[in-house]
């Protein structure tokens, strides 16, 4: 799989997050580590600097001397009063100055969870570090990010995922089209598994990478087509609308919530003015609400289309 | 780590809390149990630590990170609160994190609560919230003393007494800066300092471009209209939303007047509602939305940009609340005792009985 096999191994492999990459390098250098909070959105290396930073070192017998728990284990309060706690107060292995125990996913865990940590983390920093990740720093309680130093992780920016793709592209032997990149850095938000992803399903049909591949590949609408659906709902031509709305939907499987959030975001590239798209955006937060309560998607999106004309 | 290393180890190292350690010391003198409580990173645990340390005290603790239901208090601890020190000294059972106690801790509060009579030693119990109705009975029998976080200038003390012994220079202006935004919190604050530490001047230079960016968010929010550049700034700060939505809370009106004060308000709220439903429903779309009302529903309630200089001041909002709280939290315990008396519910003897106004310690 191409998102672990173009994992980072050393610092100097990660893209982005410059400065947050300089700051544990110096620190892993020093071999001095506090208690790690990363927080931000997904797929932005996270992960991958804990790892670089347990690799850094402890070199190649870097298994032994972590432990990495993420939502997908049981870490409930129990786990967390004994298994975690007896990885904590036993010593490291070989000279290492301290262990890590990494948590990922650390927003899964719960209050409970959470409250049981806070003195282990203390208690045993002589010989343990943690190192929190999370999507939403806000989910972690305030006495655990009062023990942690938080770095905050951005998606990534267009120039590093045109970085990686070019270099994925060399390694796997694709052939991106000139628009591909900026198709892809829109898609993905500045998250580099979902780019890496796409380009995997993508070269698995054709190592030739086409905009029509990809668009076939993820489960979007073409840019075109949402602000086509716009722009008959902001001249007030509902009838056609609708029809493209129904026949988007159709064609790429979408849902209701997909095509909501694609709709909102073409918004901002429509040409009309800024007090516009900001009502506009207010109507689509007010249907989404609609549609999370549970309710027959599509006619609230046909009254999100009939309400742009009076935006 | 700098936490470590600077964690008070007599009472003479701990700062601005001279009555409170008095208090507490008679307490352990005494063997009355007593609880201390009070947020995060001011000292509660650490103080008792501190006073085993200097006078010479064994001190057995539990924690949220033990197993405490009734088994293991009545074994842990009810046999060591019974039993003489092995080494002939005083003994302090601390029972840290109180409120750390949950469902799985089935029958360890009442355990407790029986232990605390029974006890031949000092006990002390911490917690971060000590108005908890299942602490009523815990209450009645120990004495309380609060741990009030620590004022800016205090940990600002603290913090320049490390950087001493440390051997590093950091300007009085960037130290108190920090000591401002980790808000009472010590241990937090000494941990931001370890990084600054580590980082040198450009971290210095760094901490505090991200903690004036705050006032460069409410400039382009307020005066300007361009879209791009103020979500980017949004995006860039540390302050979290809610933060941030205090500040721009506090400085519309010194912003804005009349129809465009009101639409902006309108849609703050708006974002407000997005946030409550977030936190019900844990549904993070909605933070697109909340972003978008705070900073552009409020930037475009106005017709042009403006370029007058406006001074910007911090919520006071969040601090009167908190005293408010507190107050509040009394009257609702001496309710609950006066409702038991009475035959009628708490909530009932708050609103009716008009005394309750004037019933304050």
């Amino acid at each position: 799989m191409w998102i672990e096999k173009y994992r980072p191994q050393t610092f100097e492999q990660i893209q982005g997050q410059e400065k947050i990459v300089e700051r544990i390098k110096s620190m892993t250098e020093k071999k001095n580590l506090p208690h790690l909070l990363f927080a931000g959105p997904p797929g932005t290396g996270k992960t991958s600097i804990a790892l670089v930073t347990a690799k850094t070192l402890y070199g190649d017998s870097w298994r032994q001397n972590i432990l990495e728990t993420n939502a997908s284990m049981d870490r409930g309060i129990n786990v967390v009063r004994e298994d975690i706690k007896n990885f904590a107060r036993t010593k490291p292995v070989g000279n290492a100055p301290f262990k890590i125990c990494i948590l990922d996913e650390a927003d899964a865990l719960t209050r409970d969870a959470q409250q049981a940590l806070r003195r282990t983390m203390e208690t045993y920093s002589g010989v343990c570090r943690f190192c929190l990740i999370a999507n939403y720093s806000s989910k972690i309680i305030e006495p655990i990010q009062s023990r942690c130093t938080i770095f905050r992780f951005k998606p990534l920016v267009k120039k590093d995922i045109e970085k990686i793709i070019k270099y994925m592209a060399e390694k796997e032997n694709l052939k991106i089209g000139r628009n591909i990149p900026e198709i892809l850095y829109e898609i993905s938000g500045g998250d580099v598994r979902r780019v890496q992803n796409i380009l995997e399903s993508c070269a698995v049909m054709n190592k030739n990478i086409t905009e029509n591949l990809v668009y076939e590949i993820v489960s979007e609408a073409k840019p075109k087509e949402i602000k086509e659906i716009l722009q008959h709902s902001v001249k007030g031509d509902f009838l056609k609308a609708r029809d493209k709305l129904l026949d988007t939907m159709l064609r790429h499987g979408l849902s209701g919530i997909d095509t909501l959030k694609q709709l909102q975001r073409e918004i901002w590239a429509l040409e009309i003015s800024d007090e516009q798209k900001l009502e506009m955006t207010k109507q689509c937060g007010e249907i989404e609400f609609r549609m999370v309560e549970g309710s027959d998607e599509f006619l609230q999106l046909e009254a999100l289309l009939a309400s742009f004309v009076n935006c | 780590m700098l936490t470590h290393k600077y964690t008070p180890k007599s009472t003479k190292q701990i700062i601005g809390r001279d009555q409170e350690i008095k208090k507490l010391l008679q307490c352990i003198q005494q063997k009355k149990p007593v609880i201390i409580y009070g947020p995060t990173g001011v000292g509660k645990t650490c103080s008792v630590h501190a006073i085993s340390r200097e006078k010479d005290y064994e001190i057995l603790e539990t924690n949220a990170s033990d197993l405490r239901n009734k088994e293991q208090i009545e074994s842990r601890i009810g046999h060591s609160s019974k039993q003489a020190s092995l080494f002939a000294k005083e003994k302090i059972i601390l029972v840290d994190e109180l409120d750390g106690i949950n469902k799985k801790d089935f029958g360890g509060l009442a355990a407790l609560n029986k232990l605390i009579d029974e006890s031949a030693h000092s006990i002390v119990l911490t917690t971060n919230d000590v108005w908890d109705s299942k602490f009523k009975e815990l209450r009645k029998k120990c004495e309380l003393i609060e741990f009030q976080k620590l004022g800016y200038l205090e940990l600002f003390n603290i913090l320049k007494e490390i950087i001493k012994a440390e051997n590093f220079k950091i300007s009085d202006s960037t130290l108190k800066m920090l000591a401002r935004k980790c808000n009472g919190d010590t241990r937090s604050a000494i941990n931001d300092l370890e990084l600054i530490i580590h980082g040198g001047e450009a971290e210095a230079i760094d901490y505090r471009e991200r903690v004036e960016s705050i006032f460069n968010t409410l400039r382009m929010i307020f005066k300007g209209k361009e879209i791009k550049a103020t979500l980017g700034m949004v995006d860039s700060i540390e302050e979290n939303l809610d933060e941030l939505l205090l500040w721009l809370d506090e400085n519309l009106p010194r912003e804005y007047a009349g129809e465009t004060l009101a639409k902006a308000y309108d849609n703050l709220s708006l974002a407000d509602v997005y946030r409550g439903r977030i936190r019900r429903r844990q549904y993070y779309r909605y933070l697109v939305y909340q972003k978008l009302l705070m900073t552009l529903g409020v930037a475009f309630a106005k017709k042009e940009k403006q370029s007058t200089f406006t001074n910007y001041k911090r919520s006071t909002r969040p601090l009167k609340i908190w005293l408010a709280n507190r107050k509040n939290a009394q009257r609702k315990a001496l309710a609950q005792e006066i409702s038991e008396q009475t035959h009628m519910s708490g909530r009932k003897v708050m609103n009716e009985m008009p005394y309750m106004r004037f019933l304050e310690k």
